[in-house]
C-alpha cells in the first residue's frame, strides 16, 4: 500500500477531528478545542506530537503522543504519553500500526526522548503494545460506589430526598438517560450548602497554590508527575471533560481534591472519578473525601486505590465503596500503565537506578489518564 | 503423535492468516515467525491472547510477557504455555 508517515501538520486538523471522532466525541468542533488543548496548548511541549499516516491526500490513521515532564527526588525526566490511536477501518490489519511505531519510535530517539508511557490502552491495544516491546508497571486498582447514598436515618425521612433519589433511578437506571451537565453543574452548586468550613468548592483550579501545595509534600522516593503551576493552569481546561474542586484551607491551601466526569461518554456521565487528593495530614484527606460523599447523593464515584492513604481507604470502604473486580482476561478492559525506551540498543528501564517497571517505585494518580 | 496444543494452534493461526485475506505460506511451519513477518494481524493477536489464556487456564500475567519472543511461531506459543501451565500461581498481577 502506498502511503506515507509525516509528522503533525495543522492542515490535516479537520481529517484528524473526524477521523478521532471514534475516540473524542461525535462532534466536530469539540474534537477540534480538544486537540488544541491537548496537542497545541500543552505547556511542556512547543511542538504537538502528532503523527499522521495519509494516501494520497487521505489521512488513514493518528498516533499522539502528549509530553508530560515525571520527576524523582528533585530530577526530573520528560516522558510521551501514547494515545488516541486511530486507524481508519478501511486500512486496518494491513501492518500499519507497527510501522508507523517504528516511525515514531527512531524519530522521537533522534529526537531526545527516551520514555514513552501509556495510561489508556484498550485490550486490543494493549496486547499489540506488548507485542512492540511495551512493558507493564501495573494495572490499576479502584474502588467505587455504585449510587452513593447518605446515612440512611437521615435521609429516608426527608421527602424532598426520597424524591430526588426515584427520580434519579427512573432516569438513570430505568431510562438511562444521564443528566445533562449543566444540570449537575446546578445541582452540585446547591449541595454545596453542607460543605465544612474549612472547605471550599470550586469549579476553577487554583493553580499558584496547589502548585505550592504540591512542592511542600513528601513524595517518598517515588516517581511522580511534575505538577507546577503551568501544570494546574491547563491539565482541567480539558473541554470533553467537567470538573469541580474541593479546597481545604484555613490561612493557606492545605489540601485539594479533583473530580472529574466525562460529559460525552453517555454510559459514564454523572460518574465521578477522583482524580487527585493531596493534603498536608492525611485527616485533610479524609475530611475533602467526606466533603465530596456529601456532594454525591446519589451519584457513583470511582478513585485509584493506590492514591488513598489507609484511614481514607477505611473510611470509604466503610461508606460503601467496594473494590472493583480485577480484569479476569486480557480481553476486559482495566487501566494498564505501559512503558518502554525509544532505545532499541538498551531494553533497561530506569532513571538514575531506580527500576521503573516496578509499580512500587511510582505514585500513580487518575489525574495522569488522559481518559480524565 | 500429532501434539493437541500445536494441532489447535495451527488452526487458529492458519485461519486467520486466511480471515485477512492472505494465503498461508506453502513452507508454513512450526518455527515460522507469525507475529514479527506480520503474518498474524494485530486484531487477531487479542483473540490468540484469549486462547492462550483458555489454554493455560489462568489469566496471562501481564507483567511478564515478552510477546515479541514467547509468542513469534507455534513451536515458541506451545512452550509458552507448557511453561505457564507448570508455573503457579499464573495470576498474579502487578497492581497499584
Amino acid at each position: 500500500m502506498n502511503y506515507r508517515i509525516v509528522n503533525y501538520d495543522p492542515v490535516y486538523n479537520d481529517q484528524i477531528c473526524e477521523l478521532e471522532k471514534e475516540l473524542w466525541s461525535r462532534d466536530l468542533d469539540i474534537n477540534k478545542s480538544y486537540l488544541r488543548w491537548k496537542y497545541l496548548e500543552n505547556p511542556y511541549s512547543d511542538l504537538p506530537k502528532l503523527y499522521l499516516v495519509l494516501y494520497g491526500e487521505k489521512l488513514i490513521a493518528v498516533r499522539g503522543l502528549y509530553e508530560w515532564p515525571f520527576g524523582l527526588n528533585g530530577d526530573s525526566f520528560p516522558a510521551l504519553c501514547s494515545a488516541d490511536l486511530v486507524i481508519h477501518p478501511e486500512y486496518r490489519s494491513k501492518g500499519l500500526y507497527p510501522e508507523l511505531m517504528d516511525f515514531i519510535m527512531s524519530d522521537l530517539h533522534d529526537e531526545g526522548y527516551t520514555y514513552l508511557l501509556s495510561f489508556s490502552a484498550g485490550p486490543t491495544a494493549l496486547i499489540n503494545s506488548l507485542a512492540l516491546g511495551w512493558k507493564v508497571i501495573g494495572r490499576m486498582k479502584s474502588i467505587h460506589t455504585q449510587f452513593y447514598i447518605r446515612p440512611v436515618t437521615k435521609k429516608l425521612t426527608d421527602p424532598v430526598t426520597v424524591n430526588k433519589l426515584i427520580k434519579r433511578v427512573v432516569t438513570t437506571k430505568i431510562l438511562r438517560k444521564p443528566p445533562s451537565p449543566p444540570r449537575i453543574r446546578e445541582e452540585l452548586w446547591r449541595s454545596t450548602n453542607n460543605l465544612p468550613a474549612n472547605v471550599e468548592f470550586g469549579y476553577d483550579p487554583k493553580p499558584g497554590e496547589m502548585a505550592r501545595l504540591i512542592s511542600g509534600l513528601d513524595t517518598s522516593g517515588k516517581v511522580v508527575l511534575v505538577r507546577d503551576e503551568k501544570y494546574f493552569g491547563w491539565r482541567y481546561r480539558n473541554p470533553l471533560s467537567g470538573y469541580f474542586f474541593l479546597y481545604w484551607q484555613d490561612t493557606e491551601l492545605r489540601g485539594y481534591l479533583v473530580a472529574q466526569t466525562p460529559l460525552f461518554m453517555a454510559g459514564s456521565m454523572g460518574n465521578f472519578n477522583v482524580l487527585e487528593l493531596e493534603g498536608q495530614s492525611p485527616e485533610i484527606k479524609k475530611e475533602l473525601m467526606k466533603a465530596l460523599l456529601s456532594l454525591l447523593d446519589f451519584r457513583s464515584a470511582t478513585v485509584w486505590s493506590g492514591m488513598l492513604d489507609d484511614n481514607v481507604r477505611r473510611y470509604l470502604m466503610a461508606s460503601g465503596f467496594k473494590e472493583r473486580s480485577t480484569a479476569k482476561s486480557v480481553a476486559e478492559f482495566n487501566e494498564t500503565v505501559l512503558i518502554r525506551t525509544t532505545d532499541k540498543d538498551n531494553d533497561r528501564i530506569e532513571f538514575h537506578g531506580t527500576n521503573l517497571l516496578d509499580v512500587n517505585n511510582w505514585d500513580f494518580k487518575m489525574t495522569y489518564s488522559d481518559f480524565y | 503423535m500429532p501434539d493437541p496444543l500445536k494441532e489447535r494452534l495451527h488452526g487458529f493461526v492458519k485461519t486467520k492468516i486466511r480471515e485477512s485475506g492472505k494465503p498461508v505460506p506453502p513452507d508454513f511451519s512450526e518455527d515460522t515467525p507469525i507475529i514479527s513477518s506480520g503474518l498474524l494481524e494485530s486484531l487477531h493477536l487479542l483473540e490468540l491472547a484469549v486462547l492462550l489464556e483458555k489454554e493455560i487456564g489462568s489469566p496471562l500475567d501481564l507483567t511478564a510477557l515478552n510477546i515479541d519472543k514467547e509468542w513469534d511461531s507455534i513451536n515458541a506459543i506451545s512452550n509458552f504455555v507448557e511453561r505457564s501451565r507448570s508455573e503457579t500461581p499464573h495470576n498474579i498481577i502487578r497492581q497499584a
